[in-house]
């Protein structure tokens, strides 16, 4: 049996293919639409401490090879979370990942509080890098010290695993990536969306209410590698990659470079089996190659 | 008919193109072989297609099911040439195949009691009524169609949709057929005809059309409901992006619904149609 099950801190994913924050809903919406058991972790839209309405529209512009979003975190808030999303969700085999985002440091540490004891939660992933929110978000990713300060804070209150999930907007990832492993994050998920912008030539208006937003897709792939490859050389933690993965091919390019699992994001939309698909796929990848997934990690061969 | 509990409601399929048809001015008729849509499909729905052989491209494009056929197993859908994606499915060959996921949104549904259904559509927006009028063929009820068109090449299958309505008012913005104007002139010397019917109205079709349905609907305290279309990148309800304002929303923070997923069709008083 060739083995491709991960480990992030205390927890065990079965495979090392999940699916995005904000690109898999609650995980409900895909019922009927893809095999659950094939997914790893299922990562959460984003959930905050209040109710947040989201942005106005238009909301999403599709790109050459890509997409722009500007949705703006809508989500029903921590306690109608527990009570009206976490039902569904743990009637699911694959590992719950809760994305969680906040305003204030006060706002990460009160959301994990609520949800640490609740049953079904495996992990969370710290949402330091959304772009589309007006007040803080950014600065938790684009300031080293302020990043280390409040994963340092959220670490006091749980004992499951922290993923921090960073943004490319910066000039340095790598100095975010350090300071987020000396606050205790137990991995890194890399990258979250490009600021990007498109124009309505016909009316002169942005195709965004919010003027730019956030590029994701088959798009920004090569960035991501690059982002990833220089976070895996970096860090000591697991770094998670994101940004534009299809298919296996991607997932793989994303393993060599050096990430421990990847998460598929927009492919969900157009394909909601993505997900399970690149699971069965690298099975039979790593049987046809008699390989390990840890065989694939970072295995990149450069010359020189 | 209820739904077979046997065939989930959305699903993805691979559909053989069986036909398409060029039926007016850059607008064609797409037929699709899909005997598990064809089996959940209501009235109001849509699909979303999966675009072929084209890797900038990447949302489906979500179309109104415009027609089913239950003997053969297929359904249509019609579509304007207009940007990347439709221009890429009207390079479909016969016998080619497309990934549908669908049935998707929620139906038309029409408050018993009902004797006189009004369609007021603009353009494509025609597309989801056809379904809709062969679903209802046996009612009673009176049903009347405002259709309104830039210029007459543009108007779809009128001789099946006068059969399938007791009266089909036509209207060009240029006068080439029917009445030279919009739908709206047409529809508010109709509703100025006192009746004692009950009446119910259904559009679908362009922005300013249906602000002028909906104040017309006020104006006359009629009850009815919209048929939207937005930009979607999933179509059930994940990513987020095709919000719709409500009037009155539930909560303060819930000022939004979502048109694929709650949608697309709304009630007609529920809903903001922005410019």
């Amino acid at each position: 049996m060739n083995e491709i099950a991960i480990r992030i801190g205390s927890v065990e994913f079965a495979n090392p293919i999940m699916v995005a924050s904000g690109t898999f809903g609650y995980a409900e919406e895909f019922d009927g639409l893809v095999d659950f058991r094939e997914i790893g972790a299922v990562v959460t839209k984003t959930v905050t401490l209040e109710p947040r309405p989201g942005n106005a529209p238009p909301r999403i512009y599709e790109t050459a090879a890509g997409m722009l979003n500007s949705i703006g975190l809508p989500n029903v808030g921590v306690k109608d979370f527990i009570d009206q999303k976490m039902p569904f969700l743990r009637t699911l085999q694959s590992r719950i990942v809760v994305n969680v985002a906040g305003v204030t440091a006060k706002d990460y540490v009160a959301v994990v509080a609520c949800l640490d004891s609740v049953p079904g939660i495996d992990a969370f992933e710290l949402n330091y890098s959304c772009p589309n929110v007006k007040q803080g978000g950014m600065s938790f990713s684009s300031n080293a010290q302020i990043a280390e300060a409040v994963t340092a804070s959220v670490r006091k209150e749980t004992k499951k695993p922290l993923i921090a999930k960073l943004t490319p907007n910066v000039t340095s990832i790598s100095d975010i990536g350090r300071a987020v492993e000396q606050g205790g994050a137990d991995a890194l998920s890399a990258i979250n969306t490009l600021v990007g912008m498109a124009v309505d030539v016909r009316t002169r208006k942005p195709r965004l209410s919010t003027i730019t937003g956030g590029l994701s897709g088959p798009a920004i792939k090569p960035i991501a590698l690059a982002k990833v490859y220089e976070l895996c050389k970096s860090v000591s933690i697991p770094v998670v990659a994101i940004g534009g993965i299809m298919n296996l091919h991607d997932a793989l390019e994303f393993f060599m470079v050096g990430a421990i699992a990847v998460q598929v994001g927009t492919a969900n939309f157009m394909n909601p089996g993505c997900a399970a698909e690149i699971t069965r796929d690298l099975r039979c990848y790593c049987q046809q190659q008699d390989l390990n997934l840890s065989d694939l990690i970072g295995s990149l061969e450069v010359d020189g | 008919m209820s739904p077979d509990p046997s065939i989930p409601c959305k699903h993805t399929v691979d559909c053989r193109v069986e036909s398409i048809a060029c039926v007016a001015v850059e607008t064609f008729l797409l037929t699709l072989r899909a005997p598990s849509i064809v089996k959940a499909a209501r009235p109001g729905q849509f699909v979303n297609l999966s675009v072929p052989r084209c890797g900038e491209i990447l949302w489906r494009r979500p179309f109104s099911i415009h027609q089913v056929d239950n003997e053969s197993g297929t359904f249509s859908v019609l579509f304007n040439v207009v940007g990347r994606g439709s221009q890429a499915l009207n390079r479909v060959q016969l016998g080619d195949s497309l990934n549908c996921l669908g049935p998707l949104g929620n139906r038309f549904q029409i408050p018993p009691g009902t004797d006189e259904l009004i369609i007021v559509a603009g353009g494509l927006g025609i597309a989801p009524f056809y379904f809709l009028l062969q679903d209802w063929a046996q009612e009673p009820f009176q049903k009347i169609i405002f259709y309104g068109v830039a210029s007459n090449d543009r108007f779809c299958r009128l001789d099946d949709f006068s059969r399938l309505c007791s009266s089909l008012h036509l209207t060009t913005d240029d006068g080439s057929q029917g009445e030279k104007g919009t739908v709206i002139d047409s529809l508010r010397r109709h509703l100025c005809i006192k009746s004692e019917r009950n009446r119910f109205l259904l559009t679908c079709g362009p922005t300013s059309m249906l602000r002028a349905v909906q104040r017309l609907g006020a104006e006359f305290q009629l009850s009815g409901a919209v048929s939207v279309e937005n930009r979607m990148a999933c179509g059930f309800g994940a990513c987020m992006g095709c919000p719709v304002k409500l009037k009155n929303p539930g909560a303060p923070h819930k000022p939004y619904a979502l048109a694929c997923k709650d949608g697309p069709v709304f009630s007609l008083t529920e809903i903001v149609i922005d410019e």
